[in-house]
């Protein structure tokens, strides 16, 4: 086994020995690649609309209305469960939904995709209306499976830039297997360069950014 | 204290031999805007026909004879500038001799002065002379063919069309997908014919669907491949190299007398009137689609059809 | 004349006379131009996007050993396994071995343009394994059976009923299912029961990252996210020379990468993964391994004029914006990577004798150059493999032949104007007594669709001489 490796490696460091020099350029998507961005939170709005994510700027006063206005309209999902990651927010949060809501806080691929999912996340992007998720965030498949996924988020996530919101997922959850940057959701363009929500993961991507 | 300069022509082989008017109208111009020009007689061919196709040892020597002929010590001393009525031979000289040389130490030393030199056509009259109007009338609807190496390789784009908006009558009218490429391609145009006349097909089309009397390019080569395609359809639009434009309409008798016969198939017009499209029946399209005195008719008739 | 050449001249020249192909590829890349056009508006400047995205990709290569193995301590630190393919059959081996240990019955795939150049699907089929690429556009030509036209849009020549009909005979879909949306949920409830069922999930990636030893790979549908997530065995199949070295670079190169291959800002999901499921996460494999395929790269590598096409992020652009492409498709070039891309890299891994061929169908017109985000000199290099063909001999005799004539021919201005004259009086000759474009005419290639100037009874030389130099030279 470490055969190949050490061939392989081998060959590599016998064709690079005229290596030529190089350098590695700092801050590789700074302000002559992309315009800085002036007003984070209008963008994220503008490029949330563009990307099809729905975007509801919420307080505590009114975040459990919101969000019990947005569950009501999913009629799509087997059993009728939301799954909740276990974070002590969304446990609060889901607390104050309607008694009838089934809210499951283990989230269990193999059993059908219930109605939607409701996490966190690491951070937000401005600059491309973005979500970061770990797998901290209940798990892999509780950001991808099902039907919709509903982010909880607070104004203080937002980050400009993709590498400062990457790096802030990274000091937050440093163990964490999986991050995904989401960017509206799932789609396919593949059949006559068509456009199609929900190819695979969910059709709807909802952020309620706490902005209190 | 102005001094003309003194010009050496490079005149690509295929244009010396096939589109010998290209070459005229080019002299003409230059003429025409105070150049003294000069035609190295020792020339041939610059040799990118075996450059592109790989046979680099075939090409060397070829190179090799080019910096001699156009920059060795008494062509220094000879000529200010080399022009060239084509992209793609400009750049074989200017971008590809390099490449040649790379590892061939008496190649590169001989093609160093070759260095600032060498121009295309329409980059020499707006970048080195500053010149855009050079007194042309043609009166006709115009589109403009970007070659890909005039384009791409030597970054003209602006200079052309700036020649062109400058010609009294002349509208241009700009294609879809103008700087997509011909298809021609050099030997590829014959090894992989099939590939190169479908494109050219599309490009020809993308000529007829912009309405056009003529379509005209720094490129002869691609001219051929247009104008070829042309031919084979049944619209009536041309193809015809810039420099023919260009020296359409300018007052005769600079250079050229009445008994210069080269003239016949020059750009030049017969008349002096600029509303005379004599300078149209030179077109690359060739000369066979019609007996002589019926293409003269013809953009003629066009322009009868005109408001 | 090789065999590859031989189907490539037929499958090309049958492309090139298939005008409703054409439109079809051509429709979808109108679509894709203009969202390239509107995606590089993003950018305050896409050149400079483009010259840093070269500079980081040029020192990823010029490091590319000490970066794979920096990748690969952080992938074992959580786990993971890291193996080394030298060969195509060294990675499937490892891939099949690994399933047999594992007891894996079925295996779900998403796209990996390396599964294909490693003929993956075919030996997960022989070893009796169910694998089902999920990807819509790859399981559209999984389901005709062939391979992707296009490295990103493997189904881009394809229309809808065709794919309607194809779903109906193979999915058992209603007849009336035919719109994008119907089809599409047609893929996705298929698709959910082989997540679910899967024993192993296979991906691709495309880019490595060296300082956070983990793999990025960017979709639009979420099935890679699921294969990364379902199956307890999640695979990951890539190149060594997928690697960037630093987590921050992934702010450059996801958009980059987005727009040039598909015109948006930034894809659906920008995946990192680092390793299997790690203790308090909810979910994810229980193994995890990532593939590094060699292939021939090294050999690349070693090659100083050539080196930078490792930098390729196959974005797919170069294939989208190729005249060339547009006319023959993504399947006349036989080859796992098809386009300019293709055409440079496939004689360079495989062999110019048998793939060399590919350099010369091109017209040179350096719109992929113009176009590549990792600015590669593409059709350059083009032209330095026609090179490699011509010094290894494996071009016809007639143009070895004829080039050498060309040579002694253009080496004397006096034989060259006297045989040039004689060849306008022959082809005068021709041009009056063969029917132009009859098989008689040797210049047919060019006549049977085009015309050939007549040529002129003056060269321009000849004229010169006859009015400049019997005046006495200029005015």
């Amino acid at each position: 086994m470490p055969k190949g490796r050490d061939h392989i490696l081998g060959r590599i460091r016998a064709a690079l020995a005229d290596r030529p020099p190089g350098g590695l350029p700092e801050d590789v998507a700074g302000a002559a690649v992309f315009a800085p961005v002036a007003d984070p939170l209008a963008r994220f709005q503008a490029e949330c609309q563009a990307n099809r994510t729905e975007l509801h700027l919420v307080t505590a006063a009114n975040e459990a209305d919101c969000l019990t206005a947005v569950l009501a309209r999913e009629k799509e999902g087997g059993d009728g469960t939301i799954y909740v990651q276990d974070a002590p927010a969304l446990r609060a949060l889901a607390a104050r939904l309607p008694a009838a809501t089934q809210t499951n806080l283990q989230f269990a691929p193999a059993q059908p995709a219930g109605i939607a999912s409701l996490t966190l996340c690491e951070a937000l992007v401005a600059r491309t209306g973005s979500v970061l998720v770990s797998s901290r965030c209940g798990g892999r498949a509780a950001t991808i499976l099902p039907p919709t996924h509903i982010v909880y988020a607070h104004a203080s996530q937002l980050h400009a830039e993709i590498d400062a919101a990457l790096l802030a997922a990274r000091s937050q959850s440093p163990t964490a297997s999986l991050y995904s940057l989401i960017t509206g959701p799932s789609r396919t363009s593949d059949i006559e360069k068509m456009l199609v929500l929900g190819a695979h993961g969910p059709k709807r991507l909802t952020v309620l950014l706490r902005t209190d | 204290m102005v001094t003309r300069p003194r010009i050496a022509l490079f005149i690509p082989c295929f244009v010396d031999q096939l589109l010998p008017q290209v070459a005229q109208a080019m002299v003409r111009v230059l003429e025409r805007v105070g150049c003294q020009v000069e035609f190295p007689a020792a020339q041939t061919c610059c040799g990118q026909p075996a450059f592109s196709t790989g046979h680099w040892a075939e090409a060397r020597p070829l190179a090799l004879r080019f910096a001699e002929i156009f920059a060795g010590p008494e062509a220094r001393q000879s000529y200010d500038a080399v022009v060239c009525p084509s992209g793609s031979c400009t750049t074989m000289v200017r971008n590809f001799f390099p490449a040649l040389a790379h590892g061939d130490a008496a190649l590169a030393q001989a093609i160093a002065p070759l260095h600032g030199r060498v121009f295309e056509f329409s980059e020499y009259l707006v970048r080195q002379l500053n010149v855009r109007d050079v007194g042309a009338s043609f009166p006709y609807r115009v589109t403009f063919h970007d070659g890909c190496h005039a384009l791409r390789e030597l970054g003209l784009y602006d200079e052309p069309r700036e020649l062109l908006r400058a010609v009294r009558g002349l509208e241009l009218v700009e294609m879809e997908e103008t700087t997509e490429c011909c298809g021609f391609g050099g030997a590829f145009s014959m090894q992989m014919s099939d590939i190169s006349a479908a494109l050219g097909q599309r490009k020809a089309a993308n000529v007829e669907r912009a309405g056009v009397d003529f379509v005209t390019s720094c490129d002869p080569s691609c001219l051929m491949q247009i104008g070829g395609t042309l031919a084979r359809q049944p619209g009536r639009v041309r193809a015809i190299h810039l420099a023919e434009i260009l020296a359409a309409g300018l007052d005769a008798g600079l250079d050229a007398g009445p008994q210069d016969s080269g003239a016949e198939r020059s750009a030049q017009p017969s008349a002096r009137t600029t509303g005379d499209a004599g300078g149209a029946r030179a077109g690359l399209r060739g000369p066979r689609d019609a007996p002589p005195a019926k293409r003269a008719a013809k953009p003629g008739a066009r322009a009868e059809k005109r408001p | 004349m090789s065999s590859t050449l031989h189907s490539f001249e037929q499958a090309a020249t049958r492309a090139a006379h298939d005008r409703p192909q054409q439109e079809t590829v051509r429709t979808s890349l109108g679509t894709y131009n203009r969202a390239l056009n509107a995606g590089r508006e993003r950018f305050a400047s896409w050149s400079e996007a483009r010259h840093r995205a070269r500079a980081v990709k040029a020192d990823a290569v010029a490091h590319l050993g000490e970066y794979l193995e920096q990748f690969e301590a952080r992938i074992t630190s959580r786990g993971g396994h890291v193996f080394w393919a030298e060969t195509a059959a060294d990675a499937r081996d490892y891939i099949l071995d690994l399933a047999r240990r594992r007891g894996v019955r079925s295996v779900i795939k998403s796209k990996s343009m390396v599964s294909e150049e490693v003929h993956l699907g075919a030996a997960l089929e022989g070893a009796g394994l169910e694998a089902v690429e999920s990807d819509l556009g790859e399981f559209i030509v999984q389901l005709r059976n062939e391979p992707p036209y296009h490295i990103v849009t493997p189904a881009m020549h394809l229309r809808r009923a065709q794919i309607a009909a194809l779903f109906q005979q193979k999915l058992g879909t209603p007849a009336g299912a035919d719109s994008a949306e119907d089809l599409t949920m047609a893929a996705r409830h298929y698709m959910r029961a082989r997540f679910a069922s899967a024993g192993m999930g296979i991906t691709g990636a495309n880019f490595l990252i060296a300082d956070a030893g983990m793999v990025a790979i960017t979709e639009n549908e979420g099935n890679a996210r699921l294969t990364a997530s379902l199956p307890p065995v999640h695979v990951v199949l890539t190149g060594i020379e997928k690697i960037l070295p630093r987590l921050t670079d992934l702010a450059l190169f996801w958009p980059l990468l987005s727009t040039a291959g598909t015109g948006q800002a930034i894809t659906c999901y920008s995946s990192l993964i680092g390793g299997p499921r790690q203790p308090g996460e909810a979910d994810g494999p229980e193994e995890f391994h990532v593939v590094l395929l060699d292939n021939g790269r090294t050999r690349v590598l070693a090659d100083q004029e050539r080196r930078d096409t490792l930098q390729c992020i196959r974005c797919g652009a170069c294939l989208n914006v190729c005249p060339v492409f547009h006319t023959i498709g993504g399947h006349a070039y036989g080859t796992t990577y098809s386009g300019p891309i293709g055409a440079v890299l496939t004689p360079l891994l495989r062999g110019e004798k048998e793939f060399g061929h590919l350099s010369f169908a091109s017209s040179l017109c350096g719109a992929c150059t113009e176009i590549c985000p990792v600015e590669i000199d593409l059709h350059h290099h083009l032209i330095e493999n026609r090179r490699d063909s011509a010094l290894q001999h494996v071009r016809p005799l007639p143009e070895r032949i004829g080039m050498r004539a060309f040579r002694w021919l253009m080496s004397d201005a006096a034989r060259y104007a006297r045989l040039a004259q004689l060849a306008r009086h022959l082809l005068r000759f021709k041009n009056a007594w063969v029917p132009e474009g009859s098989p008689l005419d040797l210049l047919r290639p060019w006549t049977a669709s085009r015309d050939l100037p007549e040529p002129p009874r003056e060269s321009f030389r000849e004229w010169w001489q006859r009015t400049r130099q019997e005046r006495g030279g200029h005015a």
